[in-house]
């Protein structure tokens, strides 16, 4: 079939991976879509979705809409429901449930061409049925059966099996076993049934398949240099957290971005000839590039590949020819390619232009001298493009063929193919990695130092007059005959020095190095050997340009532009003094640097090409000046100093590069210009279509498959499997298995990745690590192990006579050699470690004596505690490993220590067995109740009066304090004087100053407490004893009990976190911090901030007030009824007062921004204000708020579904023994029951009430802390009829991961009410994990799977210079062909060269001109 | 100034300064090569002809006789156990979580919180199910019955000589008279109590909360089966045995002591099925290639995770881990796959062979061998590559009835208390005997404590008899001295019937002070009272043994909570000296 499609337009080549496999007579081949081709976009959308799409297009904040939508379905799906047309929804029935995502292939080829290249044989096309189902072919999923199924794949047309009669062979001959090369091309119609399909159309599809992938994963333009893997001081240029974010996203897939020429985007457009819809959505397409690397290289030609060509050609070559070819060079010659390269989900394209030489290798002669080849090329009757761009097509021919020679001939790649050529596969990755994309370090050709080095030995000779043939020397020879003769003259030394100093680095860097290695050594030596300063010099001393440099060359520039000008006025350029002067020169006021060098060099050699022609001379100046100044001003415009060293040194980096081996770029220049050409024409349409190629396909001949039954039983010891009981830890088994077989030739003994793992191993080693962690010996830890072993072999007397032999070492670490007897010998156990390493000592043997033979060859002793130690290294081993593989890095490193025996061995986790299931979370939460409108507290009962939540519910929990007493009595010696009763009332305190007082033993009468109890007898007690007891009164209740139950309560609220906001959020709302509440916290603490400063003018007449405070002074005078001392008291003040002022402004400060992150660092300067006033045991909470939904959720009739009733679950009571069986291995849990034993027995009629709320299904899902049997339970009552909502939960799970109950506890019937605030205390938080019955071990195995991947870059197909008026696919199997050599070229370095053609023994430049381009060398001292 | 200046001005006086006659001309060349490769491995984008290059160099193009894995079909053999045993026959294993079933103590609710615990609930069930008043009579009739106790403190009597630690005997006066006590409850209700006395009150609604309360006693604590305990006190081991049914394959974890059990807990397994008998098979798992997180695709320029960063890793000794990695991402990592494999918690499963289909629809049989399974040489533990293997470490051979892999139902993840009872044993070789040293006990209330603070607390401080000496001039006879009250001494004895063997046993340290006839020092623990009266003294080694009783808690795979009580035991703390001596003279 001939495809009819015009090469006007280009193709853009997707690329493909292939699989190949001899069966039989026969070649199977498989092909498979790379990612660029894979999809998973569906243009319909659920409800959800598309109620969601209209919220956007209803909102009027846009952003903060899309910031929903990014949140819910990522970036790249909320661009599609961002942009999808109301009328694509109203023209289909959009709506849809929820449907599995599935994956296909989308705009594949309609049939795919292969073409073998047996070895030593012609090129063979195999062409097979059509694709099916190319639009939509299924990768995943229903559909997807050709994937698994070969013949199922050879009907989709996706898989071949070629035969001997493809090959066009009889059945006697042999079926090749060789194939050099296998290429697939496949061409795509848009239209099937019509063929005559056009480019505009095809472009449709072709931004249609980017659409899709933009509403998938995203596309994006890379940066050149972008690394795709992780190392240590640079991250890979893609996380997944990407398609999360949201303004850069909003601005690129929503908005979109204007792209110009210059543009990345823009340059792709024109390229595909596509618009710019799609593409002004793809990240980075805005991005233009510097303008410096362009101009430096444009302005740089005439220094370095012009500079060649004059030098080479002469006269040869006219000026217009230069001008053409300095086009030419700037427009298509690109380091880095023509376009940025593209991110298709995880994986970079690079688009490359291609295109055929092959027609015109094929005119010309490999052998043919480039020279002779160009001069005779006008004559070229094909050539139809300008002569000096044939001509440069012809060159590059030549050198393209001898560059392919050189590689056939077996010129030095590095590369980690099968053959290693004998190298070492280590050393083989070593230079692999080695190579860089550009040059990074310059040197000077060593050629030119040999033909320096005659010259100055000529020189030499003469001046000297020195008769012996300095050339038979070597140079050092030299040096030493030169310094020699020059030593009895100081005068001739000193006129000579320099060519002494000269020849004395010379010497360095050619003769203090073998012969031998001579090349390489010479190839790596920087320039800087040349140096004389001793100084250390970095590449940066080569490509540095400072600002003082940019200066120098910008006033340069300037002038020039000035003198253009006058020389245009005046017909040429005189000085003010009427000189005339050379065109050429130009005004530069700097040391020279590389960069100033190459301009200024190749400024004077543009302007000599004009010198003869006085019309076009100040265009030219002014022309260059100015592209100069703007490369200036790119350099101005770069602004980080980093990025600007960068760009300039990989530019003239890049620059030198194309000059001298990048052959390969000049070679895609020819593409480069032949699609320029095309856009020129045709600036719109593309044709598309797919390409794959492998190489050196060979047939396995010993593991040849069996063709009846399709079986290969050979392989299968290759590795055998492992078994473990999770997939990570097969995954850390395999890697040491994996690197275990890699060291297999190694001695058993020296393979460090042999791991026994077996149980009693681990037992052994986790019982010997445990030792360690208990800070025992090794030494002692084995000495104690073989004691035990020689005391159950009946060997006791051994025992003692090793412990003689080898004692435990005390306390030796700080021994010197000055101080031996630091230190001393402990004979309480055998030095274990020691018994082990001086297993050659003789006097073990002689210790031992008889035994000898007994323990250590029958009992094999030694062994056994070698096998303690290697059991716990490979145990340690395999943790660190195992934690690596996990990303836990520091913990794998403590691992490792921990081998090398610098820490003790860290817990280890990686041999136990994991089972998975379901994490959840819970809190056990305490709300108290609220002050009511008739609970006033007065600012006189000042705890209370900024803590009167804590108020309020002791009082709930002790009830009236009138009905709480004591009998006191009092005593004069034995005599009892006078009894008394105090009920707690008489105290004048609140409850919250008996929270605090409550701590102290009611014992001695000295407690605050006690004090006050005495003085609220009003008997005068000075003179007797006082003994409070600790029955109450009749009727009464015991004050010693109430103060116990305060204890406990008192213990909650210390060992219990505050309540935070979100502590109570559900379903993800976000409630809003209640600053008001707060705010009246402050003003509390305001208002006795400012009561106290007015009373300390008075203090003795407020005495009981500030009693209340932490002032000891003030209580004490209180409590002693004597006068304030006020000095004393004034010091109390002078600290207390000014820290509560300070952190009240610091409070106001935050109110007034009211941040929400700021809430709660705000609450605790309150917090401290407070504990200023009464002491840091002071317990202040900050308000809660409480939203609508929790209200709801109280309130509402949910708590039977969640937990029942007390018919069914148990309600209240489940929760109880919930609580109780926390209580039994948590302390805040159990602090609470404490509290709550002793509080059902203060006020047994209590009506306390668990309530759950819980996240995610916070309305209708039985709680998480029930069982599987319990919520079955709920599900089937008749609470669930005609609730779903439990439904979401699929079918077999009982538990949501990550969910999360809230056990209220509240001992109130007060409704909550929203908006206002509440106080709280968490007491218990924990997480617990239910296990899933069945889980998924992890089982891997070694198979020898094929490496080859898809290639790594969509090609740009464009026709060659004598191309057809039509595409064929050989024309495209030509391209990739071209294509699959130009990739190796790309991979030839000057280095490769140089070794080659020293092994060769090439010393000579010729060889280098015969098989570079270009070569930038230059006559270093031509400024003046 | 730049080098490069240098170098011109040094040409240059070359050139001017001594006349030469030769204008050098150079050729300035690149390297590509980078002695430091670290970065290339960071395989960044450059132009696309470099890219393919490197996927040239890296062997991405090289055609292969081969097709990738596509389908794999797993041979295997499953069994359950099913039973479990320790020195009797065999008990059928019910849904509770394998380690409660070993570890669980059964102790009896002495201490006041659990008695106050257990009265507590039984009164709220009573005034759940009854009326108000009802309840309150029952409640009242029930505390005068059943009074909260303790061993010290009788009813009303609270003299100090019957203090226990203060708190507790805080909390002890107000539960006091409020509560029924749980303890004597629940031996109460095991005598059918209270008896049916009359027709007046409701004793059959009472027996209906009686049966819902014994049920919350059960459930909350998971109770050791006590006619087959698995612990053994003397050895200081648990030891227990998992059956399949018929008994062909039995695990044996015969000395079972630290606080998590898992595979490598069961030392031997004898197997006497044939674990190629009775294959089953999965249908088409799909095979995908091992791999870890930060892994470099096995595709080179694949992007990575940048979240996910292995560079940073700094883990040496020789770089040994970081050979295997590099070597596996790029040289073998493409070899390996995996599958999942579904087995349920307590199953033993064997491999037999996986068959492997490529996407040409051949099939590749994997089995493992001498030669890939257990890599044995020379029978030398340290030279056997094998894991998860529940065997002895030294292996005469390859058997593949050894080749399966145990999926433990074990606790991973439980709540556990803080140490309720912590005893260290360590031997004492100057005294020739092993201590055993109370570190934590709980205090009368049931509430962990410091034990040497709690002996101080209930005894006082030590007051030697040296007080009351008339003549302090001269020396004195002691017959020993003393050590901290918290030290339990355990004296070595012949085991009955045994002239070698010994067993360590616990006796009481004197407590001779100050006008105080001398008494005999108790134990505060559980442990050291009536768990470990005598012990093997092999049980002791020279390291020192540490157990504790914690309290854990864990929910299993049915969405229960189970709470016990286990013992731990570890490794202790080496060789210790209490000073103690026997007949000596003091100054």
């Amino acid at each position: 079939m001939t495809i009819t499609e015009s090469t006007k337009t280009p193709v853009l080549l997707f690329p493909l991976k292939i699989e190949t496999r001899f069966v039989g007579d026969e070649l199977w081949l498989r092909i498979f879509p790379d990612e660029a081709f894979l999809q998973s976009h569906e243009p319909n959308l659920s409800e959800q979705e598309l109620e969601d799409r209209n919220a956007y297009k209803a909102a009027s904040d846009k952003f903060e809409a899309w910031e929903l939508l990014v949140d819910r379905y990522g970036a790249y799906r909320a661009a599609y429901l961002v942009q999808v047309k109301d009328a694509f929804i109203a023209q289909n029935d959009v709506a849809q449930a929820e449907a599995e995502q599935t994956f296909f292939y989308k705009g594949l080829p309609e049939k795919f061409h292969v073409y073998l290249y047996p070895k030593d044989g012609k090129r063979i096309e195999v062409i097979k049925n059509a694709v099916e189902n190319a639009e939509h072919l299924v990768a995943f999923g229903d559909g997807d059966e050709w994937v698994e199924d070969f013949e199922q794949a050879i009907d989709e047309g996706m898989a071949f099996k070629i035969t001997k009669r493809d090959l066009n062979l009889d059945n006697t001959e042999d079926f090749p076993t060789v194939f050099e090369r296998i290429i697939v091309t496949g061409f795509y119609y848009r239209h099937s049934g019509n063929r005559q399909t056009n480019d505009l159309k095809s472009a449709e599809g072709l931004q249609e398949l980017f659409e899709n992938h933009l509403y998938t994963e995203g596309i994006s333009f890379l940066d050149y240099g972008t690394p795709t893997n992780n190392i240590d001081n640079d991250r890979s240029g893609y996380s997944i957290k990407d398609e999360f974010e949201t303004a850069e996203n909003y601005k690129v897939l929503v908005e979109g971005n204007a792209l110009t020429d210059g543009t990345p985007g823009g340059i792709l457009a024109k390229g595909l000839g596509i618009d710019n819809k799609v593409l002004q959505h793809f990240k980075g397409t805005e991005k233009a590039a510097s303008k410096f690397p362009q101009l430096f290289q444009k302005l740089t030609w005439m220094a370095l590949g012009g500079q060649s060509l004059q030098m080479i050609f002469g006269d040869s070559i006219p000026k217009e020819t230069h001008q053409k070819l300095w086009q030419y060079y700037t427009e298509h010659v690109h380091a880095r390619g023509k376009f940025a390269t593209l991110k298709i989900d995880d994986q970079p394209y690079g688009i490359l232009p291609v295109t055929t030489i092959g027609e015109i290798q094929d005119k010309i002669s490999i052998n043919t001298p480039i020279r002779d080849a160009v001069l005779s090329a006008g004559d070229a009757e094909d050539v139809t493009v300008d002569v000096a761009i044939s001509n440069t097509y012809l060159i590059l021919s030549i050198l393209f063929q001898r560059w392919m020679k050189l590689l056939a001939d077996g010129l030095y790649v590095p590369s980690l193919a099968d053959n290693l050529d004998g190298n070492s596969l280590d050393l083989e990755l070593y230079r692999v990695l080695s190579m860089q994309p550009s040059s990074g370090s310059h040197h000077f050709d060593v050629q030119r130092y040999e033909k320096l080095r005659g010259k100055i030995e000529d020189w030499i000779q003469e001046q000297l007059g020195i008769s012996e043939d300095l050339g038979k020397l070597s140079i050092g020879e030299a040096y030493e005959k030169i310094n020699h003769l020059l030593a009895s003259n100081d005068s001739k030394k000193r006129q000579y020095a320099n060519i002494l100093n000269l020849v004395k680095e010379l010497k360095s860097l050619l003769e203090d190095i073998p012969l031998e290695s001579r090349g390489d050594a010479l190839a790596y030596a920087p320039i800087f050997s040349l140096k004389n300063t001793g100084e250390q010099l970095t590449s940066e001393d080569l490509f540095q340009l400072e600002a003082e440099d940019i200066a120098a060359l910008r006033a340069a520039f300037e002038q020039v532009k000035v003198d253009a000008q006058q020389y245009k006025r005046t017909g040429g350029y005189r000085t003010n003094d009427g000189i005339e002067v050379q065109t050429t020169w130009i005004n530069y006021r700097r040391p020279a640097t590389l960069v100033s060098d190459l301009l200024l060099r190749s400024y004077a050699n543009t302007m000599s090409l004009y010198q003869d022609d006085e019309a076009a001379l100040p265009s030219a100046m002014t022309n260059f000046a100015n592209d100069a100044l703007q490369m200036l001003n790119a350099w101005d415009a770069i602004e980080s100093e980093t990025e600007r060293t960068k760009l300039v040194q990989s530019s003239i980096a890049e620059v030198l590069d194309v000059n001298s081996y990048r052959l390969d770029a000049w070679i895609s220049s020819i593409a480069n210009s032949r699609l320029e050409a095309l856009r020129a024409n045709k600036p719109k349409g593309i044709y598309f279509g797919a390409y794959a190629w492998v190489e050196d396909l060979e047939k396995d001949t010993e593991k040849i498959v069996d063709a009846r039954n399709l079986t290969d039983e050979n392989r299968e010891d290759e590795g055998g499997f492992i078994h473990c009981p999770t997939p990570a830890q097969s995954l850390v088994g395999t890697l040491f298995k994996n690197a275990y077989l890699s060291s297999e030739d190694q001695a058993d003994a020296s393979n460090p990745f042999t791991l026994n793992l077996t149980s009693d191993r681990i037992q052994q080693s986790e019982q010997f690590m445990q030792g360690i962690r208990q800070d025992q010996e090794i030494e002692a830890l084995l000495g104690y192990k073989l004691e035990r072993y020689l005391h159950e072999a009946g060997l006791n007397s051994a025992i003692y006579e090793l412990r003689e032999a080898f004692p435990l070492e005390v306390n030796i670490i700080n021994r010197t050699d000055n101080n031996p007897d630091i230190g001393f010998k402990s004979l309480s156990v055998i030095n274990g470690l020691a018994f082990i390493d001086r297993q050659n000592d003789p006097l073990l043997r002689r210790t031992l004596n008889g035994t000898y033979t007994r323990i250590i060859d029958d009992l094999k002793l030694r062994q056994k505690l070698e096998d303690i130690l290697d059991s716990s290294l490979d145990h340690l081993f395999f943790e660190a490993g195992f934690q690596l593989t996990q990303g836990n890095l520091s913990q794998s490193a403590a691992a490792m220590d921990a081998a090398k025996g610098a820490l003790e061995p860290p817990a280890t986790d990686a041999l136990k067995t994991k089972i998975p299931g379901v994490g959840l979370s819970h809190k056990l939460v305490y709300l108290f109740p609220l002050p009511g409108p008739e609970d006033t507290i007065s600012i006189n009962n000042a705890k209370a009066f900024i803590s009167p939540y804590v108020e309020i519910w002791l009082q709930e929990q002790l009830g009236d304090l009138s009905n709480i007493a004591c009998t006191v009595q009092f005593f004069d010696e034995d005599t009892l004087v006078e009894t008394k009763e105090v009920s707690l009332d008489q105290l004048n305190i609140g409850y919250s100053d008996l929270l605090y007082m409550s701590e102290h033993e009611l014992s001695d009468g000295t407690s605050e407490l006690e004090v006050r109890i005495v003085q609220a007898t009003a008997f005068d007690a000075e003179q007797f004893t006082a003994n409070i007891m600790a029955d109450p009164p009749e009727g009464k209740q015991s004050l010693v009990q109430a103060v116990e139950v305060l204890r406990y309560a008192k213990q909650l609220l210390s060992k219990s976190r505050y309540v935070k906001t979100t502590d109570l959020a559900l379903g993800g709302e976000e409630i809003a911090p209640n600053w008001t509440a707060l705010k009246l916290i402050h003003d509390n603490l305001r208002s006795l901030y400012r009561q106290t400063t007015t009373r300390i003018d008075t203090p003795d007449a407020h005495k009981q007030a500030l009693a209340q405070l932490q002032l000891t002074e003030a209580k004490r005078a209180y409590l002693s009824d004597s006068a304030i001392d006020i000095a004393a008291l004034n010091q109390e003040i002078k600290t207390m007062l000014p820290t509560v002022e300070g952190q009240l402004l610091q409070f106001m400060e935050s109110f007034q921004e009211q941040d929400a992150e700021a809430f709660y660092p705000a609450f605790e300067q309150l917090q401290k204000a407070a504990q200023a006033f009464f002491g840091k045991d002071f317990i202040l909470l900050p308000p809660t708020a409480i939203s609508e939904k929790i209200v709801k959720a109280v309130g509402s009739n949910q708590q039977q579904r969640l937990i029942g009733d007390a018919n069914m679950i148990g309600a209240q009571e489940r929760i109880q023994t919930w609580m109780q069986e926390i209580a039994q291995v948590r302390e805040g849990a159990a602090t609470f029951e404490e509290w709550q034993m002793l509080h059902s027995i203060w006020q047994e009629d209590t009506n306390t009430a668990f309530q759950i709320l819980q996240n995610p299904t916070s309305d209708n899902y039985p709680w998480i802390g029930l069982s599987k049997t319990e919520i079955n339970t709920l599900l089937e009552s008749a609470y669930y009829e005609g609730i779903t909502a439990f439904q979401e939960l699929e079918a077999g799970q009982y538990y949501p991961d990550g969910g999360e109950s809230i056990v209220l506890f509240r001992n109130t019937e007060d409704e909550l009410k929203a908006n206002t605030a509440q106080f709280g205390i968490v007491m218990e938080e924990f997480d617990e994990h239910v296990p899933y019955e069945k889980m998924d071990t992890g089982l891997s195995f070694h198979y020898n799977a094929p490496n080859n991947e898809a290639p790594q870059a969509l090609l740009l197909a464009v026709p060659p210079p004598f191309a057809p008026n039509s595409w064929n696919e050989k024309l495209l199997a030509d391209i990739i062909q071209d294509t699959m050599d130009l990739m190796k070229i790309r991979m030839i370095d000057l280095d490769a060269i140089q070794v080659d053609a020293y092994n060769r023994g090439m010393m000579g430049v010729p060889i280098l001109n015969h098989l570079l381009p270009m070569a930038n060398w230059f006559n270093i001292p031509t400024i003046n | 100034m730049s080098y490069y200046f240098k170098l011109l001005k040094q040409l240059r006086e070359q050139q001017q300064g001594a006349k030469l006659d030769y204008t050098p001309q150079f050729l300035l060349r690149g390297s590509t090569r980078n002695a430091n490769n670290t970065d290339a491995l960071a395989m960044r984008i450059a132009d696309p002809l470099w890219m393919l290059g490197r996927q040239w160099q890296f062997g991405e193009f090289i055609g292969e006789d081969n097709g990738s894995p596509i389908q794999a079909n797993v041979q295997y053999r499953k069994e359950q156990v099913a039973n479990y045993s320790t020195n009797g026959s065999p008990l059928t294993l019910d849904s509770t979580p394998l380690e409660a079933r070993v570890e669980a103590v059964n102790i009896e609710p002495l201490d006041l919180k659990s008695k106050v615990r257990i009265g507590q609930q039984y009164e709220r069930l009573i005034k759940a199910a009854f009326p108000t008043p009802t309840a309150k009579a029952w409640i009242n009739n029930l505390r005068a019955d059943l009074p909260l106790t303790h061993e010290k403190w009788e009813a009303h009597d609270f003299t100090n000589a019957n203090r226990q630690d203060e708190k507790s005997y805080r909390f002890f006066k107000l539960m006091h008279g409020k509560v029924l006590d749980g303890n004597s409850l629940l031996n109460a209700l095991a005598d059918d109590y209270p008896k049916p006395v009359d027709s007046i009150h409701d004793y059959s609604a009472l027996q209906v909360v009686s049966t819902k309360f014994k049920q919350w006693y059960e459930n909350l604590y998971v109770k050791q089966p006590e006619d087959n305990p698995a612990w053994k006190p003397k050895q200081l081991v648990h030891e227990f045995h998992l059956h399949t049914p018929n008994d062909d394959a039995i695990l044996s974890a015969p000395d079972y002591q630290s606080g998590h059990l898992d595979w490598y807990s069961f030392d031997t397994a004898k197997v006497t099925l044939n674990p190629s008998d009775r294959l089953e098979q999965t249908t088409d798992l799909q095979p995908v290639n091992v791999s870890f997180a930060g892994m470099p695709d096995k595709r080179l320029f694949s992007f990575e995770d940048s979240k996910i960063d292995l560079s940073m890793m700094d883990v040496k000794k020789g770089d040994l881990l970081k050979m295997m990695l590099l070597d596996f991402s790029l040289v073998s990592g493409s070899d390996w796959y995996t599958i999942p494999l579904e087995m349920q918690l307590g199953e033993l499963c064997w491999i037999d062979n996986i068959e492997v289909k490529d996407v040409f629809g051949v099939t590749t049989t994997i089995r493992n061998s001498a030669k890939t399974g257990s890599i044995l040489a020379n029978g030398n533990p340290m030279k056997v590559w094998d894991m998860f293997k529940v065997r002895n470490h030294n292996p005469s051979g390859y058997d593949p009835r050894q080749h399966f892999l145990f999926l433990a139902p074990t606790a991973m993840h439980r709540l556990e208390s803080a140490p309720v009872e912590e005893l260290l044993f360590l031997r004492d070789e100057y005294a020739n005997m092993v201590w055993a040293i109370e570190q934590r006990v709980p205090n009368a209330m049931g509430n962990p404590m410091d034990a040497y603070d709690l002996h101080l607390e209930l005894y006082g401080p030590f007051l030697p008899p040296d007080d009351i000496q008339a003549r302090r001039d001269l020396p004195k006879f002691r017959l020993a001295n003393t050590v901290p009250s918290n030290w339990i001494p355990y004296l070595p004895n012949h085991i009955d019937g045994s002239n070698k063997e010994i067993a360590l046993c616990r006796a009481y340290m004197l407590r001779n002070e100050a006008a105080n006839e001398p008494t005999d020092i108790a134990p505060l623990s559980y442990l050291a009272t009536e768990d470990l009266e005598k012990i093997y003294e092999e049980a002791i080694p020279k390291a020192g043994v540490r157990i504790q009783l914690t309290k854990q808690r864990m929910r299993w795979t049915d969405g229960n909570t189970y709470v016990w009580m286990g013992r731990k035991v570890a490794v202790g703390k080496g060789e210790g000296n209490s000073g103690l001596q026997f007949d000596y003279l003091k100054d």
